[in-house]
């Protein structure tokens, strides 16, 4: 058994470097299960309803593909179809990456040969790494179920598999990463193996769902035996709100404990450093393209463009199919009618109203991508590459400008990309393709400003804060995904509300366009733009 | 006013870090095409000095001219015309040696494919390697090509060599004879003396903040305490109360000490009436002259 010396010391060295990012996670991902349990109530108010949503759902390719299989017919049943593996899969990525982040990025960047040397025993990082991974994902099932346990409409029982078997996800891809983390040598090889495994079992489910039989009443769906060989599947298949399995959560547990024990073992057999895939080598040259500030900044930040931008193909994909299958239901319930023709300040069309509130949380939550393409821009001047780079005839506002335009061009390309996704989706969904496909587009689109405005108070904050910038972005984008997911729910006091750039993107289309937030917006954002490049034109350069 | 013949010039630099002083007064001048050491101590200012010459931090006050114009807000113009290496070597992680020679030298305005190649090879570095898994030393060697394959009129080089092994530091020390001869101007901040004794004309030494040195090598040292070794017939104790000698040390029939230039006749003349047996005297070793800076500088800081 490997020893335990220094562990403990470790864990707390990971929290306190974590202290922000861990609390963001976990808000974002209570705010998607617990708080839209809220809205899934106003969407299926009476069994008619929850029917209606199930015998749909349940033939859907499509819908098997993103909602998994849809079986039994109640608030629970819809709200694993509706988050279950897009919270499963945020969860598995939130511990791959603080994996990666613990083990294999210290030593990357020579800590882990100062923690090594320390005393600490030889698997002390890894089990510390895991610990706080696996207390992520525990804190998390409590919260989740804690939240869900105030729903009345939710069985308890059910409730706590849900919050189980997320949390077990969760640390099976811990125990990925740890692998991971063991065969490639650097952080990004490691998190692009680990991903890669995600996207494979994803996969896998999905193939397995599509396949799966459906019962005669057309309320059940059994999953094909490829989903058994997906870990994600397993969640899946215990099934809350609708059998509790047990067997799905063995084999998660043992499949855990089979990746930590590889990754112990590899860990033993290693030196600090190493890895078992050696790093390949790259040209000798560079190529043409990189030799300017936009092409390093290209280089830089392209591997987490296109991470995000999967993201906003998926968000918008599955965001229209839901709407979809919200209309469907709405379409077959007297109540929902009276409902959404009685609620204020809209055309009445549930489509409409699902995706012009829909689309701007979504662009709120999907703000990280401009949280991590800053947080490169900073870490190039906190790591003194920076020294090199302007100490050559690179002036600063060349360098500035360089992150600046293509993270911008990354927010507008990574828009349109959900709308698009958001529009062939709901063509794919309905099997029509009218003029919705465009309102969907420019649903996604209207976000565009209040994305840069969010980018440029970043930006100020960056120039006049210089290095502490990367806390104030992420407690800023918390916030504004806060507010974007409760305050309407909890009437929150208007002030706090007009902080967040994303509650001011009108309604598109459920609301008449209006281009008046989006020019002032707009302005805002290229004001406060030039604003932070004459700050960062005239200050020191902040050097270790 | 001719700043013709300085390439650097610096009277009176002050800069503060919020309430802490990091240089105080401090001046420095290099003169066109010649070797300048900069020496130091740990956290004296070299690399803050730099980056002022360099428009990366902003001066308090002071004046500061370099290749004729004050570097804030010139920046992007006089770094055409320099090279410069920083102390602590970072670059991209997932770019390879040679794509960062390559990108440096190309923003710096371009790059002299022969002397890339010559370099590459004379350093042996392997261009081909991610930067992340290069040693302290080849990180180094990055840089230092880069630098080393622009044809710029100064090169501003901050502890270059500190990760050097002995071959290397040999071929490092060939370029930088080579640049001088080509007339090029070198400003080489370092803690390694028999570099600086090799390679350098002139060093301006600093200490918390301030000039505290400044000239040839070769008079600074004659500036210093010379050291002599005697045999006497009589007993040398008492020469210890004689102002201007030093670390006085009998041992047997030997006894060492050191004499400030200013006084040496009055010493001389003591040693006169002692009847010698034997007596040498030389120069300080730079390192001792250095040690009596830093230990100085330590005394002061406790
Ligand atoms: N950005 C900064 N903020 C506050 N203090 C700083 C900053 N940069 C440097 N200092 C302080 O200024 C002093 C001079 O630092 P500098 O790096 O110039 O020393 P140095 O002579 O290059 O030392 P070394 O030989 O170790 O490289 C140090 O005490 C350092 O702590
Ligand atoms: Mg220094």
């Amino acid at each position: 058994m490997t020893s335990l010396k220094g562990t403990w010391r470790l864990v707390r060295l990971a929290l306190r470097r974590d202290r922000i990012v861990l609390p963001i996670t976990i808000l974002l991902l209570v705010a998607m299960t617990a708080g839209s349990a809220p809205s899934l109530i106003a969407a299926y108010p009476d069994q008619e309803a929850k029917l209606a949503y199930v015998s749909s759902s349940a033939p859907s390719t499509i819908g098997r593909v993103f909602q998994g299989t849809v079986s039994g017919a109640n608030l629970g049943t819809i709200m694993m179809a509706e988050l279950f593996i897009f919270t499963a899969i945020i969860m598995a990525i939130a511990s791959i990456f603080l994996v990666s982040r613990h083990t294999r990025y210290n030593e990357e960047t020579g800590a882990g040969e100062l923690i090594g040397s320390g005393v600490v025993s030889r698997s002390a990082p890894l089990s510390a790494a895991l610990m706080v991974a696996i207390g992520m994902n525990i804190v998390l099932s409590l919260i989740i179920f804690g939240a869900l346990s105030q729903v009345k409409e939710l069985n308890t029982t059910g409730s706590a598999y849900f919050a189980l078997s997320l949390g077990l996800v969760g640390i099976f891809f811990a125990s990925v990463s740890a692998i991971t983390s063991q065969l490639s040598d650097y952080r990004r090889g490691s998190n692009g193996l680990a991903i890669a495994s995600l996207i494979g079992f994803f996969v896998l489910r999905a193939l397995g769902d599509s396949l799966g039989k459906i019962s005669a009443d057309g309320l059940t769906v059994t999953a094909n035996w490829l989903t058994w060989l997906s870990p994600i599947g397993w969640g899946y298949q215990v099934l809350p709100y609708n059998g509790n399995r047990n067997l799905p959560i063995l084999l998660l547990i043992a499949s855990t404990v089979l990746c930590l024990t590889a990754a112990f073992y590899v860990l033993s057999k290693r030196d600090i450093g190493s890895s078992i895939f050696a790093s390949r080598q790259g040209p000798a040259r560079a190529k043409p393209s990189l030799l300017s500030a936009r092409g390093l900044a290209i280089r830089l930040q392209s591997t987490g463009f296109i991470g995000w931008s999967i993201g906003f193909i998926i968000f918008g994909g599955v965001m229209a199919v839901m709407a979809n299958d919200f209309r469907e239901v709405f379409e077959g319930s007297d109540v929902l009618q009276e409902f959404i023709a009685s609620s204020p300040g809209n055309n009445g069309d549930f489509l409409d109203i699902m995706i012009s509130t829909m689309f701007p949380l979504i662009a709120a939550m999907l703000a990280g991508y401009v949280v991590t393409a800053m947080a490169k821009m900073q870490d190039e001047e906190s790591s003194g590459r920076i020294e090199s780079l302007l100490g050559t005839a690179l002036s600063r506002s060349k360098w500035f400008m360089s992150h600046v335009s293509l993270t911008s061009a990354g927010v507008i390309v990574n828009l349109a990309l959900m709308g698009l996704a958001g529009g062939l989706g709901y063509a794919f969904a309905s099997s029509t393709l009218d003029s919705r496909f465009n309102d969907i587009l420019i649903s996604a689109l209207v976000s565009i400003p209040a994305m840069l405005l969010f980018m440029a108070v970043i930006l100020l904050a960056y120039s006049a804060l210089s290095i502490s910038v990367k806390a104030f972005a992420w407690i800023f984008y918390g916030y504004c995904v806060l507010i974007s997911s409760f305050a309407g729910i909890f009437k929150w006091p208007q002030w706090t509300v007009n902080f967040s750039p994303f509650t001011h993107t009108p309604g598109y289309p459920s609301s008449s366009f209006d281009s008046k937030p989006l020019i002032v917006m707009s302005l805002l954002a290229v004001t406060l733009t030039l604003l932070a490049l004459f700050i960062f034109k005239r200050r020191d350069i902040a050097v270790k | 006013m001719e700043k013709t013949e300085n390439v650097i010039e610096i009277k009176n630099l002050t800069k503060d870090f919020g309430k802490f002083r990091a240089l105080n007064k401090l001046n420095l001048e290099v003169k066109k095409g010649e070797v300048h050491g900069f020496l130091g101590p740990n956290g004296s200012g070299k690399s803050t000095t730099i980056r002022i010459l360099l428009g990366l931090l902003k001066k308090s006050s002071g004046d500061v001219c370099i290749l004729g114009s004050e570097p804030w807000g010139n920046s992007v113009e006089l770094h055409k015309r320099l090279a410069y290496v920083p102390g602590d070597v970072n670059l991209w992680s997932n770019l390879t040696g040679g794509e960062a020679i390559d990108l440096l030298a190309d923003l710096r305005g371009g790059i002299d494919e022969a002397k890339r190649k010559e370099l590459i090879d004379k350093f042996s570095l392997d261009p081909k390697k991610k930067f992340r898994t290069y040693s302290k030393g080849n990180r180094q060697k990055v840089a230092l090509i880069a630098a080393l394959a622009s044809d710029v009129e100064l090169y501003i080089l901050d502890e270059p060599t500190s990760g050097l092994d002995p071959l290397l530091e040999v071929v490092f020390q060939n370029y930088i004879k080579e640049l001088k001869e080509a007339g090029k101007t070198v400003l080489l901040s370092s803690h390694i003396l028999a570099e600086v004794e090799s390679l350098c004309d002139r060093v301006t030494i600093i200490r918390e903040g301030s000039t505290v040195e400044s000239g040839e090598l070769s008079n600074i040292q004659k500036l210093h305490r010379t050291k002599f070794t005697i045999e006497a017939k009589k007993a040398t104790t008492g020469l210890s109360k004689i102002k201007g000698v030093h670390n006085l040390k009998v041992k047997d029939q030997t006894t060492t000490f050191d004499v400030e230039p200013e006084h040496l006749q009055t010493v001389m003349n003591s040693l006169a009436k002692l009847e010698l047996k034997q007596i040498t005297s030389h120069p300080p070793q730079l390192e001792e002259l250095f040690l009596q800076y830093y230990q100085d500088n330590n005394s002061k800081r406790s």
